[in-house]
């Protein structure tokens, strides 16, 4: 009797025991077979992790005192995971009501069938705002509140919003609206798959902004759980512009257009001592937190910034040009003597003055005082084509300024051995006829005169912040087109010439040089007769320029004379910009320096 | 009945073995999870500081200043109305300063060892490869 119970009890342990080794062997059977080990690769691909690439946060943009003008902010893309919808009937009411949707477009995403692999998650609206989200997540809270409140019946389901989602994500937002649009540019944020930037500091400097994506493994095993990589956001950048003479310089340009019938206007404000540019104001502007308005404002032709974008020909302000040019040469001096007799023949055509009068004996002063296109055509022609075009060059006409900003233009300056340049050219080339410049090229130029000679390269970015480092942008001489004895006489001329025109550029309390410009527009029939392009460039102080003003307005209709409608901006803006910058009159000045 | 003894004893030690590693096991997962989770976290902060200095930056906003200076009784200042005086060692309004919190330094990316996350198994079945490709004594 026992040796059977002990032969039961020995059998259950041996079945046992071979039990166990068969589990043994299996376990290690189908690690060690080819599909077993196929199996295993499978899920380790499938399963195990998933490539991520992180964007970096894209870089802000100040304005030279710290005001954000460019930065991000979070939005959320609503989504439901069909998975987890229990109520499509109380999620389509709160979503279309909370996010302001079509009733029936969320109806039919609410009640989407759920296919595990091929219908698992419908996007419901993007770019929600945090508060619209706030709003969702406290419904959802307070439908489960209510459900926990209640006695259920078997199989009711209580109203919920189970299956939300929300997935946050930045996108660019510029908190000054239209200000300094044409400069800042904007960043096609709605555009999901290929979002990039347009125009100004945003293209231009879109490398260093975007910063560098890193790709990394996210392991969904926590045994094999790694740190995320640290992602540096985008470098940021601070710009040369103050953002309220920005704003006063738009408000200036939007209210003269507006008073002189103009199609459009353009200010641009450098300091010619760094080639700074403190504003840039033109019209017309968008707000880039809509950017997808663009085509409503501007049309195909127009140019997102004027100020570096659209060519057109100067006038009389390029006389500013072309008189440094004969001082630096030597070919004239401020007294040289000159008889107009109201025409100047050249190449086989009669040159006029502005109002066809002749204006006898007249110094270069007067010359330029009273802008007499015969007498700077004689300057050009005696000068000879040689040295007036390398002069020329040597501004920089013809040529980019490679200002740090997308979308500048430049028109070609045609010069003797270029099929399309005549000898008439040589003329009116030196009263800004037959040429084109941006306003940024010719006040980039004629602030060589503001400068003791030199051109400073103008530039809209102060510094750069990367990885915790801000670092400054050198201001660099682009050229010396003419000496620093040059400049000081020709500001002086420019100086005396508006005061004794008693001219309405003037500021009280301040010296400032400057000269009018009065552009005919070219057409295919000749020049128009009726509408032209008024300018003004000016700088001031004149003992010590700290700011150059270029002003255009384009086809005014109340007066085609730039001393009329342009002239009177000049001291407009003068007015608030010596505010801003703190420069007190010449006077006291003068007194503080001496002390 | 030695022998029965004796293999439980080697199964009490074998369960005793896998306790340790079990306990050891889950301690390093759910140490796991909360980096997962702290990563996470880390993201959403990001997010939004970046969406509050925006939120600051609509509210100092050169449009909203003007209507709050002009609200508070501020007028734009003349020329003629200013008031200059010397003040000694001002060298004038100065551009501003910004410097962004550096960056933590990447330390190396696995902060488990591997003879933490091994199994048992796996150890024991690379140390047989392991003698296969490598046998002790002689070539094969």
């Amino acid at each position: 009797m026992k040796s059977k119970g002990l032969n039961r009890i020995r059998f259950i342990g041996i079945s046992l025991s071979l039990f166990a080794v068969l589990i043994l062997v299996q376990m290690i059977r189908i690690q060690v077979i080819d599909s077993g080990r196929k199996l295993s690769e499978e899920g380790t691909r499938l399963y195990e992790s998933r490539t991520d690439i992180i964007y970096p946060e894209r870089g802000s943009i100040y304005d030279r005192y710290g005001s954000v003008m460019a930065t991000n902010r979070e939005v959320y893309e609503v989504g439901l995971n069909l998975m987890y919808v229990s109520d499509p009937e109380t999620l389509t009411k709160e979503l279309a009501s909370i996010l302001e949707l079509d009733y029936n477009t969320v109806r039919a995403q609410a009640f989407t069938e759920y296919i595990p692999g091929k219908s698992e998650y419908v996007p419901v609206a993007n770019f929600v705002e945090p508060d619209r989200v706030a709003q969702l997540r406290q419904k959802a809270l307070d439908y489960q509140d209510l459900a926990s409140q209640r006695r259920l019946r078997k199989g009711e389901i209580p109203a919920n919003l189970d299956g939300l989602e929300f997935r946050p994500r930045l996108v660019r937002s510029y908190p000054e609206k239209t200000l300094a649009s044409n400069l800042l540019g904007f960043f096609s944020f709605r555009d999901m798959q290929a979002a990039r930037p347009y125009f100004g500091v945003e293209e231009f400097y879109n490398d260093l902004l975007a910063g560098t994506p890193v790709e990394y493994k996210y392991y969904y095993d926590p045994y094999k759980a790694h740190k995320e990589p640290a992602v540096p956001p985008g470098d940021s950048l601070v710009l040369t512009i103050d953002r309220k003479i920005q704003a006063e310089m738009e408000k200036i340009v939007d209210e003269r257009v507006e008073s002189s019938g103009a199609v459009a206007g353009t200010i641009v404000v450098l300091d010619p001592k760094t080639g700074e540019i403190l504003a840039m104001a033109t019209t017309p502007r968008i707000d880039p937190n809509q950017y997808w308005t663009l085509s409503e404002v501007f049309s195909d032709s127009t140019p997102f910034n004027r100020a570096i974008g659209q060519t057109y020909e100067p006038g009389s302000v390029f006389k500013v040009v072309t008189m440094a040019s004969a001082l630096d040469n030597g070919t004239v001096e401020p007294d040289t003597q000159f008889v107009d007799t109201g025409v100047f023949h050249y190449g086989g055509y009669p040159i006029y003055n502005w109002d066809r009068g002749a204006w006898g004996p007249q110094t270069m002063l007067g010359c330029m005082q009273h802008s007499l296109n015969v007498c700077l055509s004689w300057i050009s022609t005696t000068m000879g084509a040689g040295p007036f075009y390398d002069y020329l060059k040597a501004f920089g006409i013809g040529r980019r300024t490679n200002v740090d900003m997308a979308g500048e233009m430049s028109f070609p300056l045609s010069v003797p051995a270029d099929g399309n340049w005549y000898d008439i050219n040589l003329a009116t080339n030196s009263f800004g006829q037959g040429l084109a410049v941006t306003p940024l090229q010719l006040a980039s130029a004629i602030s060589a005169v503001a400068n003791d000679g030199k051109i400073m390269a103008p530039h809209i970015v102060k510094s750069v912040i990367s990885n915790g480092h801000q670092r400054d942008i050198t201001p660099t001489v682009a050229n010396a087109p003419i000496t620093p004895e040059t400049a000081h006489k020709l500001t002086e001329m420019l100086a005396v010439s508006l005061e004794e025109e008693a001219s309405d550029a003037l500021v009280p309390g301040y010296r400032v040089a400057g000269k009018t410009g009065t552009g005919e527009i070219p057409s295919p029939d000749g020049y128009l007769s009726n509408l032209t392009n008024a300018s003004f460039v000016g700088w001031g102080p004149a003992d010590d320029p700290r700011f150059l003003v270029y002003i255009w307005l384009e086809k005014p209709t109340t007066s085609i004379w730039g001393s009329i409608v342009a002239a009177p901006v000049f001291s407009e803006v003068v007015s608030k910009l010596v505010v801003l910058m703190d420069i007190p009159p010449d006077e006291n000045r003068q007194q503080l320096t001496n002390r | 009945m030695q022998y029965i003894g004796l293999f439980l004893l080697g199964l009490v030690i074998a369960a005793l073995v896998a306790g340790v590693y079990l306990y050891i096991s889950a301690q390093t997962v759910s140490e796991g999870v909360r980096i997962q989770e702290l990563d996470v976290a880390k993201a959403d902060l990001r997010r939004e500081i970046a969406d509050m200095e925006s939120q600051l930056a609509n509210l100092q906003a050169s449009e909203r200043m003007d209507k709050r200076a002009a609200e508070l009784g501020y007028e734009p200042i003349n020329p003629e109305n200013v008031v200059y005086m010397l003040v000694p060692g001002y060298a004038g309004r100065q551009t501003v300063r910004l410097a962004p919190p550096k960056v933590e330094e990447q330390t190396s990316d696995v902060v488990i060892k591997p003879s933490y996350t091994q199994s048992l198994w796996e150890w024991f079945y690379a140390g047989l490869m392991d003698m296969n490709e490598h046998p002790v004594g002689g070539v094969q």
